[in-house]
């Protein structure tokens, strides 16, 4: 990234109040993470935290797991550029979270263990639906990853002035320790503090803004149509293709019930009523967020000005704000908060990523389910060194790409692969395994092959003339693929056992008995 | 066992538990109907229509703008709903069946 001075320029700006924050941070974790090794020993414990975090903790977890950098980030940045439009990303990433409540939550954790796979495979084959939902999890995970390394990467060396390469072998190291030995309960910690101090850095950002409109956002939104037209306040200027824009919608909203580190989540809480209270938590800790990006974007817009938060490469007007807003140990503590934010979301999927290769592969397909405590948990381990491995190298693979339509496509394929498979198994009787397998490879294959012919990758990196495929996100046509693929190979070929078992597992869906405890 | 087993399939097949299932998905179908078209009805205007959103309501807030805080609100309070019932509700009557295979 190449930095031209307008005026401002963060680089190498951090000084010594982000190093010391960065650090008290780092030794707050270790510490946890310390702590929570000396209680991490079974396989709920280590893949669930012992099932002992309570709802209102594990909303703030949620919350920070859900809340990443490219949201603090990108979506200040995008409304600081665009203005209102920017706010549509926001509400599709919180309209997704009604909707893992009513629908998913409860049955979540009735159902199943560690897993969103568990819930899937409950009543169908175990091994076809442990691989296929496997595929759609670590593909899920590997783009998500792969856009928050990368983004990390280059935010890190961007503030505290070290190389690329040392930025993305630290996160690395970092999300690593914390998962290796603390496990979820050293994650969870982790989340929830990031969450704290994510809220808490926001919220001051909010009020030094808005400190200086006379604590009125009429007076800040005056002065930005003032400074660059009506056109900032206007909804929808920035909208070419409408089918664009519902293709999008659709992979927020039910991407967020199918995220496979947000799912994992609901196995940490003793039973369904916390998992449903931590949804009503984070749904209003980010909605908050989301409204505080809002204006902490329309601050930077009418403080900073677009032209400084353009030369600056669009995504730092939240730190260029707080440097303009309370100064240089202001702008260390915020860049601080940004590194914890980045550590715990990518520690998130490194657990997530690493459940799915022990839990779902090792033992369910592998052991075929008969493997005993100790040796799970030394398989997660290593499933989880090799999962921060793999996200090491992809960081270092992928510098200097865009990869910022990574974030779109894992939504994509947690909508249209994850999504479907598990609302029809919990919610549709004639549902067969063959109907899921198909289900979760048209879900993930359309959306990969769907993204690779659209105009974001087929004309902007690899350079073609025209698009073959029209939509930005595949959604639109890989959500419902999913859904009739699922419907029609189920119907196909009936399986009167999977019917029967939905009904016996009737009482442990809806009263939980026989959950896991 | 076997009485257990019995009185589990009777719990399944009773009316009282059917109707609780019935009554869950009701209520969860319908939030989230309220939730998706606000939602998608939002893009659309704003993708079809978005001249109809630019008004200025209250000083320099847009009918736009209001319409999207509006839709943040909207999930607090769906989900807010839908924890009062089930925690007044659907719990209580969770409570009720359980004790009956006791």
């Amino acid at each position: 990234m190449v930095f031209l001075h307008a005026g401002q320029s963060l680089q190498g700006a951090v000084s010594w109040v982000s190093i010391s924050m960065f650090l008290l941070f780092v030794c707050l974790t270790l510490g946890i993470t310390y702590w929570a090794a000396c209680k991490t020993k079974t396989t709920s414990e280590f893949y669930a935290a012992g099932r002992s975090i309570s709802g209102f903790q594990n909303g703030m977890a949620l919350a920070g797991d859900y809340m990443s950098a490219a949201s603090f980030l990108g979506i200040a940045g995008m409304v600081a550029l665009k203005g209102f439009d920017g706010l549509i990303y926001s509400i599709g990433f919180l309209v997704g979270w009604p909707l893992v409540m009513f629908l998913i939550a409860e049955p979540l954790r009735n159902l199943g263990k560690f897993t969103f796979a568990d819930v899937v495979a409950f009543r169908l084959s175990q091994k076809p639906i442990r691989i296929a939902a496997s595929f759609g999890s670590l593909s899920t995970i590997i783009f998500y990853l792969i856009a928050q390394m990368v983004g990390a990467g280059e935010l890190i060396s961007v503030l505290f002035g070290f190389p690329y390469e040392w930025a993305i072998v630290i996160v690395g190291i970092m999300m690593s320790a914390y998962v290796l030995f603390g496990g979820m309960l050293a994650t969870t910690w982790v989340q929830i503090i990031k969450a704290f101090l994510l809220l808490g850095g926001a919220t001051l950002l909010v009020f030094l803004t808005l400190k200086q409109f006379d604590f009125s956002l009429n007076n800040l939104f005056e002065q930005a149509s003032a400074l660059y037209g009506e056109g900032v306040l206007n909804p929808g200027q920035g909208i070419s293709n409408p089918w664009d824009t519902i293709s999008l919608g659709i992979a927020l909203m039910f991407g967020t019930a199918g995220l496979p580190h947000i799912l994992m989540r609901f196995y940490t809480v003793p039973d369904a009523k916390e998992a449903r209270k931590s949804v009503f938590v984070a749904t209003g800790f980010i909605g908050y967020f989301y409204i505080l990006t809002f204006i902490i974007g329309f601050g930077a817009m009418v403080l900073v000005g677009k032209e400084t938060i353009q030369a600056n490469g669009g995504n730092m007007a939240a730190l260029l704000l707080a440097s303009h807003t309370g100064g240089q140990a202001f702008l260390g503590f915020i860049a601080a908060v940004a590194f914890a934010t980045i550590l715990a979301v990518v520690a998130g999927l490194t657990l997530s990523g690493a459940s799915t290769l022990s839990h779902d592969i090792y033992t369910n397909v592998i052991k075929k389910g008969k493997s005993d405590e100790t040796g799970e948990v030394k398989v997660a381990r290593m499933a989880t060194l090799a999962t921060g491995l793999i996200s090491i190298l992809l960081g270092l693979l992928f510098k200097g790409q865009n990869v910022a339509f990574m974030v779109g496509l894992a939504f994509s394929i947690a909508a249209s692969a994850n999504f479907p498979a598990l609302i029809l198994s919990i919610l549709w009787k004639p549902f067969t395994t063959r109907g899921a397998v198909a289900s979760i490879i048209t879900g993930t294959s359309l959306s990969i092959i769907l993204i690779a012919l659209s105009p974001t990758v087929w004309v902007n990196i690899f350079g073609n003339e025209e698009a073959l495929f029209p939509l930005k996100n595949p959604a639109l046509i890989s959500f419902p693929a999913a859904f009739v693929v699922g419907i029609v190979f189920s119907l196909l070929k009936p399986d009167n056992q999977a019917q029967q078992k939905f009904e016996d597992e009737k009482l442990r869906t809806y009263l939980g008995i026989g959950s896991e405890e | 066992m076997n009485i257990h087993k019995t009185k589990a399939e009777q719990l399944i097949h009773s009316t009282e538990f059917k109707q609780l299932v019935k009554q869950r998905w009701t209520v969860s179908i319908i939030l989230t109907t309220v939730m998706i078209i606000t939602y998608i009805g939002f893009l659309y205007v704003l993708a079809y229509q978005k001249q109809s959103l630019a008004p200025y309501v209250m000083g320099k807030f847009t009918i736009g703008l209001l319409f999207a805080l509006g839709l943040i609100f909207l999930a607090w309070i769906l989900t807010g709903i839908y924890v009062y019932w089930a925690n007044n509700v659907y719990n209580p009557e969770v409570e009720r069946l359980k004790n009956k295979l006791r």
